[in-house]
C-alpha cells in the first residue's frame, strides 16, 4: 500500500494553515451574528411575508456557509456537491407538495371542518 | 454451492484459536474453504449467490402464500380459511414479494454482475455488502417468525394507519412487520451507497458513464431510487412505531391526527419502489436482446437517459395510489397528469428494444424467451397502468381485481421474467454449469401460460367489480369460472416452478461445465472463466469501447460486415489457482480483502433490539451491545492489508 | 479495500491517486468520502420527513388536549444551545485542520472540544424536555408533543451518536493510530458533525423561530 502524497482537492500546506484556521473562525462569527440577527427578529415584527422570507433567507445563508466552508463543498469536487443538493433539493420538492396536497397552505390549513349536511338530509345509516 | 472446485468440507475455526497480538480478540478469518468461509465471505460473488438463494427460498414461501389464496379464492363462498387468516396470507405474500425476494434478488444481481461489468475485482465496502445479506438474511427470518410468535401482519402490504394502531391490529403481526421492514430497510440502504460508490468510483480505465452496460446504468438508477425512498417509508415506520409501542399520535385520529399522513409518506416510498423492482430488471432485458439478436442496443443513450427519466419522475406520481382518499380536484388532476407522462420514457425503452431485435439474428435460447416475454408482459401491464391514470376510472378500478392484474402484469409478467431470464443468462458464468436448454423451455412456456391463465382474468373480473383483499366473493355475481381459471394458471405457475428447481438439480448433478462465453456475450463479464476466479480479473482491463468484450472478439470490414477477430482474445483472467491445502492462489500482488465475521454480528444484534422492542427492552440493551460490539469489533479488526 | 495490480495503468481518462488509500478511483475522490456523501443525500430524506410532519400537526392541537408546542418554547435557552452546537462545527474543522498539520495533540484538542459542545447540547436538550414535560408536554401528551420529540429526539440521537464517534477518534489519536495519514477519517465524521448541525440549522428556524 502505497502511503498518501499529502495532497487533497482542498490543498492545504502549511503556510495556508493559519489562513485557513482564520477563514474558519470568521465564518463562525458570522454565522453567530445572523443567529443573533434571526432570534430577534420575532421580538421586533410579526413573523409574516417579508420578514419570513427575511428569516428563511438567513437559515439558507447559514446552511450554505456551513456547507460551502466547513464541509469544504466549495473547494471539493463537483460530483460531491451535486449528490447533497440532488438528495436536498428533492427532499425539499416531494416534501412541500405532500404538504400541499394537505391543503397545509391554505387557510384552513388542511383541516377539513366541513360544512354540516342540511337539516332535511336523509340519515346515511338507515334504521333497521 | 462451491464456485470453485469441490474440495473436502473443511471449516475455517482454526482462525478461531490464536489469539492475535492485534486489538481484535480473535484472528480475523483467511480461510476461502468449507461452508463456514460462506458465513464470513466478504466476496461480492458469494454474497450475491446467498442473495439470489435466500431470495429464492422466499419467493417458494411467497408462492404458496399465493396457492393458498388461490384455492381459498377458486369458488365462491368457500371456508377454507378464515377471514383473519386470508388477510395475514396476503399481506404476507405481498410483503414477501416484494421485500424479501424480487429486492434481494435484484441486489444479488447487482451485487455479482455490477463489478464484473465494469472490470472491478470487488465493491467499494465488501464488509458492507456482506452486512447487508446478513441483515437482509436475519430480518427475512425475524419477520417470519411472527408466524409463529401470535400471528402475522394482516393490514396488507401498504398497512394503512390508522387501521394498523394498536386499538384495531391488538396483536403482535404488525409489530414484526414493522420492525422487519426497519431491519431489511438497513439492508437496502447500505447496499445502496455500496452500489452507487462503486459505479461511480470503481470503473476500469477508459470506462466513462455512457460506456457502462446497460444493466450497470439501471442499476445505478435503482439504487439511488433505493437511497431517497428508503428513509422516506423509514420515517412512516417510526411513527406507526411510536404510535404502537409507546402511544404516540401520530396517527391518532382522536387527537386529530390526519389518516392520510402515512398514506403519503408510506406512497412517497411505494412509488419509486416499484421502479426499484422493475429498472434492474429492464437492464437484465436490455442485455439479453442485444446478446440474442447479435446486435448491439438500439439507442444506447436514449435507454438510458428514459431509466434515469423513469427514475425522476417516478417521485412526482405517488399520489395516483391514492385517487380515491378525498385528495381534492387539483391534487387529482396533477398527479392524473404526471402519471400520464410517465408512460413516454417506458414507451422509448420498448421502442428501443423493438429496434434492438428488428433484423437480428435471433437466437431463441430460453434467456431470450424470457426476455421476450419481458416486453409482451410488460406492455400489457403498463397498458392497464395507463387506464389507471385517468382518474375518474380508476375511482371504480382501485381496490378490485383489475388493479391486482395490472401489478402483477408488470411485476411478474415484467421483474420475475426478468429475473427467470437473468437467472437462465448468468447461471453458466455464476455457477460453470449450463442450465438445461429443454428444460428452460418446459418452464418458460408453462410460467408464460400460467401466467396469463392466472391474471388475464383479473382483468375482467376487476371490470366486474370484484374487491381486492376480501376472503370470498357471493355465488351468483358471475365471477365463479374467472376466479376458477385463475386458480388452475396459479398452480400451472407452481409446476413451473418445479421444473425449474429440478432443471438446477439436474443441472448440479451433471457434471459438464460451461465456457467462459457460451451465448457469444458483449459484456466483460464474460472475458473470464466461469465461474470467474475470486479476484475476477489477472489484469484490469482498459476499455475503450462500449460492449468492449464484443470489439475484442469481432471487428468491422471495409464493406461494413462483421467478422470474427483472428486471434481471439484471450480470457481476462486464469481459472483460479489453488495450493496444496486448497487456498487460492492469486497472480503476484493482487490482494483480496479477508473474510470477516462482524458484519454477521452486527446483523444478528438487530433481531434482537426487535425482539426486545415487542416482548422485553431487556433483550434490546442485549442487541444494542451485540451492535456495538460488532461495530467495534469490525472497525479495529485487523486490516486485511496487514496479512499479507 | 479493493485490490491494486502493479500491471494497471496509473494515467489514462479520469484516474486520479486519492490520498491515504493508493488505490485509483474512477473521479479521483475516495470511496469513504463519496459514500458519506451519498449517505448524507439520503439523511435529507429522512429528516425532511419528520420536519414535514411536524409542521403539518403544530397548529392542529385540540384546545383541549395540552399546550401547543410553541406556547412553551424558551426561546432565549433554545438560542445558547444552538449557538454552542454551531461553535461545535467550528472547532470540528479545526480539529480536521490540525490533523492534516500533523498536530495530533491539537486535533485531540478541538476533538474533545467538540464533542463537549455536542454534549453540552444534549445537555440543554435534556433540560428543555424536562422543563416541557413538567409544563405539561410530553411525547403522547398531543400532535404537536410527539412531533415535536420525535423530530427532535431523532436529532439528538444524531448528535449522540456523533459525540460517541469523536471519542472514538480521540481514543484512536491518544493511542497513536490517527496520524495525519488518516485524516481523511476526521474529515469524513466532521461532515457527518456539519450535517447534524446543518439539520438542527433548519429546525431551530422552521421549528422554534417561525410559529406559523
Amino acid at each position: 500500500m502505497s502511503t498518501a502524497v499529502a495532497s487533497h482537492h482542498d490543498s492545504i500546506d502549511i503556510d495556508h494553515d493559519s489562513h485557513h484556521d482564520l477563514l474558519y473562525v470568521k465564518v463562525a462569527a458570522i454565522l453567530a451574528i445572523i443567529t443573533a440577527a434571526e432570534v430577534s427578529l420575532p421580538y421586533i415584527a410579526d413573523v409574516e411575508g417579508a420578514v419570513l422570507v427575511a428569516m428563511l433567507v438567513m437559515m439558507a445563508v447559514k446552511f450554505f456557509m456551513v456547507g460551502a466552508y466547513f464541509m469544504h463543498l466549495k473547494d471539493d469536487a463537483n460530483l460531491l456537491r451535486r449528490v447533497f443538493i440532488g438528495g436536498l433539493a428533492l427532499a425539499g420538492v416531494v416534501y412541500l407538495a405532500a404538504l400541499a396536497a394537505f391543503a397545509w397552505f391554505s387557510d384552513s390549513n388542511g383541516l377539513n371542518e366541513g360544512t354540516p349536511p342540511p337539516a332535511d338530509a336523509p340519515p346515511l345509516f338507515p334504521e333497521g | 454451492m462451491a464456485i470453485t472446485e469441490e474440495r473436502a468440507l473443511e471449516s475455517g475455526i482454526d482462525a478461531l484459536v490464536h489469539p492475535d497480538d492485534e486489538i481484535g480478540v480473535w484472528k480475523r478469518p483467511d480461510s476461502n474453504r468449507g461452508w463456514t468461509s460462506w458465513l464470513t465471505t466478504v466476496d461480492h460473488k458469494r454474497i450475491g449467490i446467498m442473495y439470489g438463494a435466500v431470495a429464492l427460498f422466499f419467493f417458494v414461501i411467497g408462492g404458496i402464500e399465493a396457492l393458498v389464496i388461490r384455492t381459498q379464492l377458486a369458488g365462491p363462498e368457500q371456508d377454507l380459511i378464515s377471514g383473519q387468516v386470508y388477510n395475514q396470507f396476503f399481506t404476507m405474500h405481498a410483503t414477501t414479494m416484494v421485500f424479501l425476494f424480487v429486492m434481494p434478488i435484484l441486489a444479488g444481481f447487482a451485487n455479482y454482475m455490477v463489478p464484473l461489468m465494469i472490470g472491478a475485482r470487488d465493491v467499494a465496502f465488501p464488509r458492507l455488502n456482506a452486512l447487508g445479506f446478513w441483515i437482509f438474511f436475519f430480518g427475512g427470518l425475524f419477520l417470519y417468525s411472527s408466524f409463529f410468535l401470535g400471528g402475522m401482519a394482516d393490514c396488507g402490504w401498504f398497512c394503512y394507519a390508522p387501521n394498523s394502531l394498536k386499538q384495531f391490529s391488538s396483536g403482535h403481526g404488525v409489530d414484526f412487520w414493522v420492525l422487519g421492514l426497519q431491519i431489511t430497510g438497513i439492508a437496502s440502504l447500505s447496499g445502496a451507497i455500496n452500489l452507487i460508490v462503486t459505479t461511480i468510483n470503481m470503473r476500469a480505465p477508459g470506462m466513462t458513464m455512457m460506456k457502462m452496460p446497460i444493466f450497470v446504468w439501471m442499476s445505478l438508477v435503482a439504487q439511488v431510487l433505493l437511497l431517497f425512498a428508503m428513509p422516506v417509508i423509514t420515517v412512516a415506520l417510526f411513527l406507526l412505531m411510536f404510535d404502537r409501542l409507546f402511544d404516540a399520535n401520530f396517527f391518532n385520529v382522536a387527537a386529530g391526527a390526519d389518516p392520510l399522513l402515512w398514506q403519503h409518506l408510506f406512497w412517497i416510498f411505494g412509488h419509486p419502489e416499484v421502479y426499484i423492482l422493475v429498472l434492474p430488471a429492464m437492464g437484465i432485458v436490455s442485455e439479453i436482446l442485444p446478446t440474442f439478436s447479435r446486435k448491439p442496443l438500439f439507442g444506447y443513450p436514449f435507454v438510458v437517459f428514459s431509466g434515469i427519466a423513469i427514475g425522476f419522475m417516478g417521485w412526482g406520481v405517488w399520489a395516483h395510489h391514492m385517487f380515491a382518499s378525498g385528495l381534492g380536484p387539483i391534487g387529482v388532476s396533477a398527479f392524473a397528469a404526471s402519471t400520464m407522462f410517465i408512460a413516454v420514457p417506458t414507451g422509448v425503452k420498448i421502442f428501443n428494444w423493438l429496434g434492438t431485435i428488428w433484423r437480428g439474428n435471433i437466437r431463441f435460447d430460453t434467456p431470450m424467451l424470457f426476455a421476450l416475454a419481458f416486453v409482451g408482459m410488460f406492455v400489457i401491464g403498463g397498458l392497464s397502468g395507463v387506464t389507471h391514470s385517468i382518474a375518474p376510472a380508476d375511482t371504480q378500478q382501485t381496490d378490485t381485481y383489475y388493479i391486482v392484474a395490472h401489478f402483477h402484469y408488470v411485476l411478474f409478467g415484467g421483474s420475475i421474467m426478468g429475473i427467470f431470464g437473468g437467472l437462465y443468462y448468468w447461471w453458466p458464468k455464476m455457477f460453470g454449469r449450463q442450465l438445461d436448454e429443454g428444460l428452460g423451455k418446459v418452464h418458460f412456456w408453462i410460467n408464460l401460460i400460467g401466467f396469463n391463465l392466472t391474471f388475464g382474468p383479473m382483468h375482467i373480473l376487476g371490470l366486474q367489480g370484484m374487491p381486492r383483499r376480501t376472503q370470498t366473493y357471493a355465488e351468483g355475481m358471475g365471477w365463479d369460472v374467472w376466479n376458477l381459471m385463475s386458480t388452475i394458471g396459479s398452480y400451472l405457475i407452481a409446476v413451473a416452478l418445479l421444473v425449474f428447481i429440478y432443471n438446477i438439480w439436474r443441472t448440479y448433478k451433471r457434471a459438464v461445465p460451461a465456457a467462459a462465453d457460451p451465448w457469444d456475450g458483449r459484456t466483460l463479464e464474460w472475458s473470464i472463466p466461469s465461474p470467474p476466479p475470486i479476484h475476477n480479473f489477472d489484469v484490469e482491463p482498459t476499455v475503450e469501447h462500449l460492449d468492449q468484450w464484443f470489439h475484442d472478439k469481432y471487428e468491422e470490414t471495409l464493406d461494413g460486415k462483421i467478422v470474427k477477430r483472428d486471434p481471439a482474445p484471450t480470457l481476462l483472467a486464469e481459472p483460479q489457482q489453488h495450493s496444496d491445502e486448497g487456498e487460492p492462489i492469486w497472480p503476484s500482488s493482487v490482494h483480496m480483502p479477508s473474510p470477516s465475521y462482524w458484519p454477521m454480528v452486527v446483523a444478528a444484534g438487530l433481531p434482537m433490539i426487535s425482539f426486545g422492542l415487542i416482548f422485553h427492552l431487556a433483550i434490546s440493551f442485549v442487541g444494542v451491545t451485540v451492535v456495538l460490539a460488532g461495530i467495534y469489533g469490525w472497525s479495529l479488526e485487523p486490516s486485511a492489508e496487514e496479512r499479507h | 479495500m479493493t485490490a491494486t495490480t502493479e500491471a494497471a495503468p496509473l494515467e489514462s481518462e479520469g484516474h486520479e491517486e486519492t490520498p491515504g488509500h493508493g488505490h485509483l478511483t474512477s473521479t479521483g475522490l475516495s470511496n469513504e468520502k463519496l459514500a458519506m456523501w451519498v449517505f448524507l443525500g439520503s439523511e435529507c430524506l429522512l429528516f425532511g420527513g419528520l420536519v414535514s410532519t411536524y409542521l403539518l400537526y403544530r397548529n392542529r392541537v385540540p384546545a383541549s388536549q395540552g399546550p401547543k408546542v410553541s406556547d412553551i418554547f424558551d426561546i432565549p435557552f433554545t438560542s445558547v444551545s444552538s449557538f454552542v452546537l454551531l461553535m461545535s462545527s467550528l472547532t470540528m474543522v479545526l480539529a480536521v485542520a490540525a490533523i492534516r498539520r500533523g498536530d495530533e495533540h491539537r486535533t485531540r484538542t478541538w476533538l474533545v472540544t467538540t464533542a463537549l459542545l455536542g454534549a453540552t447540547f444534549i445537555a440543554g436538550q435534556i433540560y428543555e424536555f424536562t422543563v416541557f414535560f413538567r409544563e405539561g408536554l410530553g411525547f403522547t401528551t398531543n400532535l404537536g408533543g410527539s412531533a415535536f420529540y420525535g423530530l427532535t429526539g431523532f436529532h439528538g440521537v444524531h448528535v449522540s451518536l456523533g459525540i460517541v464517534m469523536l471519542l472514538s477518534l480521540f481514543a484512536l489519536s491518544a493511542r497513536g493510530k490517527l496520524g495525519p495519514e488518516r485524516a481523511e477519517t476526521v474529515d469524513i465524521i466532521g461532515l457527518y458533525w456539519h450535517f447534524v448541525d446543518v439539520v438542527w440549522i433548519v429546525i431551530f428556524t422552521v421549528i422554534y423561530l417561525i410559529p406559523i
